[in-house]
């Protein structure tokens, strides 16, 4: 119905002096996107910030998962190893109830958690968070429920400068929502601040590696698709919209992020989405040329059944969430302006790749949480590492992301 | 090839809709009684609910003229009495219980707010799509929707709403609550007014439905489809409700298999004041109709196909009775005939035998089954060794049944031996889907496509039973190897029914047949399930994964639970019998035929199940 894909003009960060920190984004005043200037460092540049970032005083907290996943220290790693002045509190959650563990994983756990005690010194304050789920049906929202539940008031915040979430080694329904509840306290509190109060600067951690990406299995797929906590907007409010004196389904926008080994969860989520169109976002530019069209085949049969058009296809930066994010929202302006006469349009976005670009999902349900944009997903009761890696090899292709989200830089 | 949920378009869906499933349905699933809906994932529950919705009854109303597929369906329905010429007399109100029901569990409130949430949410939503359903049937513009009242005499209920007001309500009142529930800073307001009960529910009573005053419904049918999404607390406040409160009007509940607990799903469960309905288990007791059910299912999917194919079944080759394979039947003939001659020298016992099979002069897979036969008997004669010492001649004394059994497990084992098909045709198509019908779309959608590229390349569109097993055969692989993926306690489940597979094909292929037509199944005692239900204390943490592993398989008809099934002397013990999936069977390659089955117990189960 309507061309997705457009070729956009990439607007990069840089309205900033990249060596200064404190000079803030220039927000360009016809921008109608939270985040169309964003901040984003990774690989030398990550380590190169921290350094210079931690040179200031900065109180901050570190939020990290205790899973299996290798990865799990190598963002705190850097940051501890980049010193700096201010206190230093670490929150590691452990999730693993929600989740069952077979014998491989029970010893990955273990090493990850010895080599997160190695780090630890007595200047840190480590706080164990525990989240433990109902396994009954919608255990798993639960979980979302409650990663966000972490943090019960503004005052919680009070005493960081900065916020750091590692989601490194965290599901999705617990990070995505605990950066849903982080965010909005942030943004009520600058809200109602009073003179000017300092609210926190929240950060986002990734380390990507891709190859860790494709070994890594989901087992044990929930049969039935739902959406995430905190973003299921008006999605799940069932009665029908008046348009044209009739009662009428307002017609639904599908835009999963295709990522590889996902054909039951795009299965899954077709079930609860329904869409009346879909807009797959595939990956490119991308490390590996043909990705994309790798991804194509993959999805050859399931595409042919859905109402996928190829005109529909969204590219997007495997690296870049922010540009990712811009592609999404503009897609979804551009479908509600098509489809005005039928009521507009709800939006359904699925992350079905990295967790890096999982995070545009996150920036685009956020800043359209009022105006019928969710995310739907597939929770896994099982993540399978199909391969052992030695630790050595998991440090040299791990590339760390910094995403700054909320705070000074965007304060104009 | 999709499932139901997925077609969006009603006019599609009613065109692929097999009408045999109707067959399900009588007119006394429409008293004032609950009935219960259940199969396991993709046994046809939503297709079936979605027929009654306004959608499907206007379209079918308006086609039932078009061709015989309408036809059908609109017969049917005429006979159940909620349509005739004058258009559908039923308001279906289908609430998919799919939304954020099972989310209100886990709010931090008092149980009494959440009783208040869910009932205001379900409420809410049921007369929403009740108003929808009726503005539609109608053909109502919303402007018009104050033209409907819903009235009720009973004192509570007393006031009466025109249909605009009502519809206002409820959706503000929904809209709220789920804006409440996914909000980052829960917080419910003291003032917040919900709907307590099932008010609405005895508002959609048809008595009280009016447009400009008079009754415009001889029925309202309620259909809570995907139940099983509520959590089990949930569940059972609503089956409380509807049974204390007496709704008057029939309510339709739909859940998977996974909604019952263990026991119920191994040993069946009876009530009084609900009608159960067993998709699986109805087909299961009539093979036919359901074989007849998912070729025509096929069949119409075949024909709204784009292609130039009309019929599946013309395409699937149901017989290996050919000239192309008359020289191997023959020359399996005469080898098996060589084998009996060799195991029968020097004796004049089974002569008898060879001379009734020597009759038989063609070259069909007929008579490599009654050389096997006999092979089979022989066997079975020898393990007595001292009646093979006594050289008399022996009398066939089977009845039809076991007869029949032993010529089943030896078409298996000549097919096994001598490589011929054995998994094609659509008897055995209908068999492998485990009365599942999605199952059974999901491989004639293979197959399918498989004729289609036959036909893009200019090839014979049949496709032969060799084509037919390959394809099944990597059908069932791809089936065994994504288990881990699909199902909780996936990895445990792999090993307990690859453990169950091995052993059944070793018994399977023994030269006596021993349990014709051979192995798909094991058998636990009352006494053995008993022990899992209530494990003593040192084996609680061992029995309860165990129950874990058998519950998820059976809720996702990996595995198929068979009852009081005795073996041995008539005064044994009574089984559970639980058979393997028949796509397993194509994995481990054995028969499809149910019957077969070897005992076990728990402790065994769970060295399986820990195996790797």
């Amino acid at each position: 119905m309507v061309a997705g894909k457009r070729p956009i003009q990439m607007k990069c960060v840089n309205g900033w002096n990249q060596d200064d920190p404190q000079v803030s984004i220039k927000m360009t005043k016809s921008s109608s996107k939270r985040w169309q200037q964003y901040f984003m460092k990774h690989g030398t540049e990550f380590t190169k910030f921290w350094k210079k970032y931690l040179k200031q005083k900065r109180d901050i907290l570190y939020i990290l998962g205790w899973g299996f996943d290798p990865r799990m220290c190598v963002g705190l790693e850097e940051i501890l190893s980049a010193r700096g002045i201010g206190s230093r509190h670490c929150w590691i959650i452990d999730y693993q109830e929600g989740f069952n563990v077979s014998g491989i994983h029970v010893e990955l756990l273990r090493s990850n958690k010895q080599r997160f005690d190695r780090l630890i010194t007595d200047t840190i304050n480590v706080v164990e968070k525990k989240i433990k789920p109902t396994l009954e049906s919608g255990g798993r929202v639960d979980i979302s429920r409650r990663a966000s539940n972490l943090f019960s008031s503004t005052s919680d915040l009070s005493s960081y400068s900065d916020i750091i979430v590692d989601v490194s080694a965290l599901p999705m329904p617990i990070y995505l929502p605990l950066l849903g509840k982080i965010l909005s306290m942030i943004d009520a509190q600058r809200r109602n601040s009073v003179n000017n109060q300092k609210t926190p600067n929240l950060h986002i951690i990734v380390a990507e590696n891709a190859y860790l990406d494709s070994i890594i299995k989901r087992e044990e797929i929930e049969e039935d698709a739902s959406y995430l906590f905190g973003f299921t907007s008006d999605l799940s409010v069932m009665s029908q919209s008046v348009v044209d004196d009739s009662l009428k389904q307002v017609p639904r926008l599908w835009i999963p992020i295709i990522g590889e080994d996902k054909v039951i969860q795009l299965q899954r989520i077709s079930i609860l989405a329904r869409p009346t169109e879909i807009c797959p976002i595939l990956p490119s530019p991308s490390h590996d040329p043909r990705r994309s069209d790798n991804l194509v085949r993959e999805y050859r049969e399931i595409f042919s059944w859905l109402p996928v058009e190829i005109k529909n296809i969204v590219y997007g930066s495997e690296q870049n969430p922010f540009e990712v994010y811009r592609e999404i929202s503009e897609t979804i302006d551009r479908y509600i302006e098509a489809l005005k006469s039928l009521g507009g349009c709800k939006v359904v976005i699925s992350p079905l790749s990295s967790k890096l670009l999982s995070i545009s999902s996150f920036l685009v349900a956020y800043e359209r949480k009022e105006r019928s944009v969710g995310i739907s997903y597939v929770a896994a009761g099982r993540y399978e590492l199909r391969e052992h890696i030695a630790a050595d090899l998991i440090n040299k292709d791990t590339e760390l992301f910094s995403l700054w989200i909320a705070g000074d830089c965007y304060n104009v | 090839m999709r499932e139901s949920e997925q077609i969006e378009k009603d006019s599609t869906f009613l065109q692929l809709f097999g009408s045999n499933m109707l067959e399900l349905i009588t007119d006394q699933n429409f008293i004032n009684k609950p009935t219960i809906i259940r199969s396991s994932p993709g046994g046809g529950k939503t297709s079936l609910m979605r027929i009654f919705t306004p959608s499907s009854l206007a379209n079918i109303y308006s086609n039932r003229r078009k061709d015989d597929t309408f036809k059908n369906l609109y017969n049917k329905l005429e006979e159940l009495g909620i349509i005739d010429e004058n258009g559908p007399k039923l308001l279906g109100v289908y609430l998919p219980c799919s939304a954020n029901y099972g989310d209100l569990e886990h709010l931090s409130v008092d149980p009494i707010i959440r009783q208040n949430l869910l009932t205001s949410l379900l409420n809410s939503r049921l007369l929403s799509t009740a108003l929808s359903g009726i503005m539609y049937l109608k053909n109502l513009k919303f402007s018009d929707a104050n033209k409907i009242t819903i009235a009720n005499p009973n004192p509570k209920l007393a006031e009466v709403q025109n249909g605009m007001d009502l519809y206002q309500y409820v959706v503000e009142k929904e809209t709220s609550i789920c804006k409440i529930m996914d909000s980052f800073d829960f917080r419910i307001n003291e003032n917040f007014k919900g709907i307590r009960d099932l008010e609405f529910f005895f508002k959609l009573n048809p008595k009280y439905i009016l447009i400009d005053g008079k009754q415009v419904f001889s029925h309202v049918l309620v259909m809570l489809d995907d139940f099983h999404l509520l959590t089990k607390g949930q569940r059972q406040l609503l089956y409380n409700k509807f049974q204390e409160h007496r709704v008057p009007i029939p309510i339709w509940i739909s859940e998977r298999l996974q909604a019952q607990e263990f026991d119920q799903l191994l040993i069946g469960e009876e009530n009084r004041d609900v009608q159960i309905l067993n998709i699986e288990q109805f087909f299961s007791k009539q093979k036919k109709k359901y074989e007849n059910f998912a070729t025509n299912v096929a069949e119409l999917r075949t024909k709204f196909s784009p292609s130039n194919i009309s019929s599946f079944r013309q395409c699937i080759v149901d017989s290996i009775n050919s000239n192309e394979w008359y020289q191997k039947f023959n020359n399996a003939s005469l080898e098996l005939e060589k084998n009996v001659e060799s195991k029968t020298s020097g004796l004049t016992a089974f002569d008898n035998w060879k001379l009734e099979q020597k009759k038989n002069v063609s070259d069909t897979l007929e008579k490599v089954i009654g050389w096997k036969v006999l092979l089979i008997r022989i066997e079975r004669k020898s393990r007595y060794g001292q009646q093979m010492l006594i050289d008399e001649a022996l009398v066939t004394q089977e009845d039809e049944k076991t007869h029949n059994n032993l010529k089943a497990a030896a078409e298996f084992l000549v097919c096994d031996q001598y490589d011929f098909p054995y998994y094609y045709g659509l008897s055995r198509l209908a068999q492998l889907s485990s009365y599942n019908i999605q199952q059974y779309i999901g491989f004639a959608n293979k197959l399918f496509e498989t004729i289609l590229s036959r036909l893009i390349l200019k090839k014979e569109t049949v496709i032969d039973p060799r084509i037919q097993q390959r394809l099944l055969e990597a059908i069932a692989k791809d089936y065994v190897n994504t288990i881990t993926q699909r199902i909780p306690y996936g990895i445990y489940a792999l090993n307990l029914l690859t453990a169950m597979g091995r052993m059944a094909r070793k018994i399977t292929i023994r030269d006596t047949a021993s349990y014709p037509p051979g192995i798909t199944g094991i058998g636990l005692t009352y006494r053995n399930y008993q022990k899992i239900i209530h494990p003593a204390e040192h084996l609680k943490e061992r029995y309860k994964k165990l129950e874990n592993v058998l519950q998820t398989c059976l809720a996702n008809n990996y595995l198929i639970a068979d009852y009081d099934y005795r073996q041995g002397p008539k005064s044994g013990e009574s089984n559970v019998v639980l058979y393997m999936n028949r796509l397993f069977c194509v994995f481990f390659k054995l028969p499809l035929g149910y019957g077969g089955w070897q005992k076990t117990n728990p402790d065994e189960m769970c060295q399986w199940m820990e195996s790797r």
